[in-house]
C-alpha cells in the first residue's frame, strides 16, 4: 500500500507511523513523501525517526550500533532516518534525557534554518525572474509557500529548544523580537517590489497576500505577543 | 577538565558500566537494573553519548572482532576515570552537605 504524505514535523510523522503499525501497516520505504508499506502483524513494530549527520546515508559505526541494538534502518532520506525495532525485542525510545534531546532538534534546526536561506533566495531569484506566463505565478506562489513553511518549522522547532532548555533550568529570553508572520510579510513584500510591473497578475495577488501577513504580524508583534 | 562538570546522569552512568568491558545494549541493561528502571537510556542518548566519549578520550574500543559476530565492547580510559572521581567527588560534597538540612 502506498500512501502520500507531506510531513515538517518529524514527531507528528513519528506518530502516524505508530499509528499505522498499530494498525497492521509496516512502513517499508519512503521516497520524496511516498509512503510504502506493508502488512504486518498489528503492533509489531515500533518506529523512530532519526537525524543523521550525512546525507542519505549514515556512517558505519551507527549501522553497526542500531544493528547490535536490534535497530532496523528502513530508509534514509535527506538526513532523516526512519528506524524500527519489533517490540518483542524490547521498548524502542531515541532520546530520552533533555540534553541529547536538545542536541537532536538543534541538528534539525540549524537544517531547516539552512533549508530557510535558500528558500529565501530562491523566491527573490522567482521574483526577479517572473515574466508573463502561468508557470512563473506557479513557482513564484509555489517557492513563496515553501519559504513560508520551511521559516515557520524552523521558528517552531526552535520554540521547542527553548522549551526543553527551561525545563533544564536555564533563562530563556523569549518573544522579544518580531513575529515570524511579520518577517514573512515583509520577505514577500520585497519579492513583489522587485517585480517587473508586467507581470501585475502576479505581483498584485502577491502584494496583498503581503499586507494581510503584515498586517497580522503586526498584530501578533505588539498584541498578542505573550502568546508567542 | 572543569567545564566538564557536572556529568549528565546518562554520561555518567554510561562510564560506570564500563568500568569492565561492556557493549551498547549491556550498558542499556546495566544501567536500567542499576537504577530500577528508572534510566532507560534511548538509542539515540546511547549512540550520542558513546560518539562524545570516544572522541573525548574517556572511554575506548574494547574489542572489535569482525570474525565472529562479537559486539563491539568499550572500556573506561585513564581519562574517563579521572572524569567520572572529580563528578563523585562534587556529588559526595553535595549529600555531605545535604546533612545540614536534617541538622
Amino acid at each position: 500500500m502506498k500512501k502520500f504524505r507531506i510531513y515538517f514535523d518529524k514527531d507528528k510523522e513519528t506518530a502516524w507511523l505508530n499509528e499505522m503499525a498499530s494498525e497492521g501497516y509496516a512502513l517499508t520505504s519512503f521516497f520524496a513523501g511516498s509512503y510504502t508499506f506493508d502488512e504486518c502483524t498489528p503492533g509489531k513494530y515500533t518506529y523512530q525517526i532519526d537525524f543523521s549527520d550525512k546525507l542519505f546515508c549514515v556512517s558505519e559505526d551507527y549501522r553497526e550500533f542500531m544493528h547490535e541494538n536490534d535497530i532496523e534502518i528502513v530508509q534514509t532520506w535527506g538526513f532523516w532516518v526512519f528506524l524500527r525495532k519489533q517490540n518483542a525485542a524490547g521498548p524502542f525510545h531515541l532520546y530520552t534525557d533533555i540534553d541529547s534531546s536538545i542536541e537532536h532538534y538543534t541538528k534539525i534546526r540549524n537544517m531547516f534554518k539552512g533549508a530557510s536561506i535558500l528558500m529565501i533566495i530562491a523566491f527573490f531569484i522567482e521574483c526577479i525572474c517572473a515574466f508573463h506566463s502561468p508557470i512563473c505565478y506557479f513557482f513564484v506562489l509555489f517557492v513563496g509557500a515553501m519559504m513560508i513553511t520551511i521559516m515557520n518549522v524552523t521558528f517552531k522547532t526552535n520554540r521547542l529548544i527553548n522549551d526543553l532548555k527551561e525545563q533544564k533550568g536555564e533563562v530563556i529570553k523569549r518573544a522579544n523580537g518580531p513575529s515570524p508572520v511579520l518577517i514573512a510579510g515583509l520577505l514577500l513584500n520585497s519579492g513583489a517590489l522587485i517585480m517587473s510591473d508586467s507581470v501585475s497578475y502576479i505581483k498584485h495577488p502577491l502584494q496583498i497576500l503581503a499586507i494581510a501577513l503584515m498586517g497580522y504580524g503586526l498584530v501578533k508583534t505588539f498584541i498578542m505577543k505573550d502568546e508567542l | 577538565m572543569d567545564k566538564n562538570i557536572p556529568l549528565t546522569e546518562a554520561i555518567y552512568y554510561i562510564l560506570l558500566a564500563v568500568r569492565k568491558p561492556n557493549h551498547g545494549y549491556g550498558i542499556t541493561q546495566e544501567i536500567e537494573q542499576l537504577t530500577n528502571g528508572r534510566v532507560v537510556l534511548g538509542a539515540g542518548t546511547l549512540y550520542g553519548a558513546i560518539q562524545t566519549l570516544v572522541k573525548k578520550g574517556w572511554i575506548t574500543i574494547y574489542s572489535e572482532d569482525l570474525e565472529s559476530r562479537k559486539k563491539k565492547e568499550y572500556i573506561i580510559t585513564a581519562a574517563g576515570k579521572d572524569a567520572f572521581d572529580e563528578e563523585t567527588n562534587r556529588l559526595k560534597e553535595l549529600l555531605e552537605n545535604a546533612k545540614l538540612m536534617e541538622g
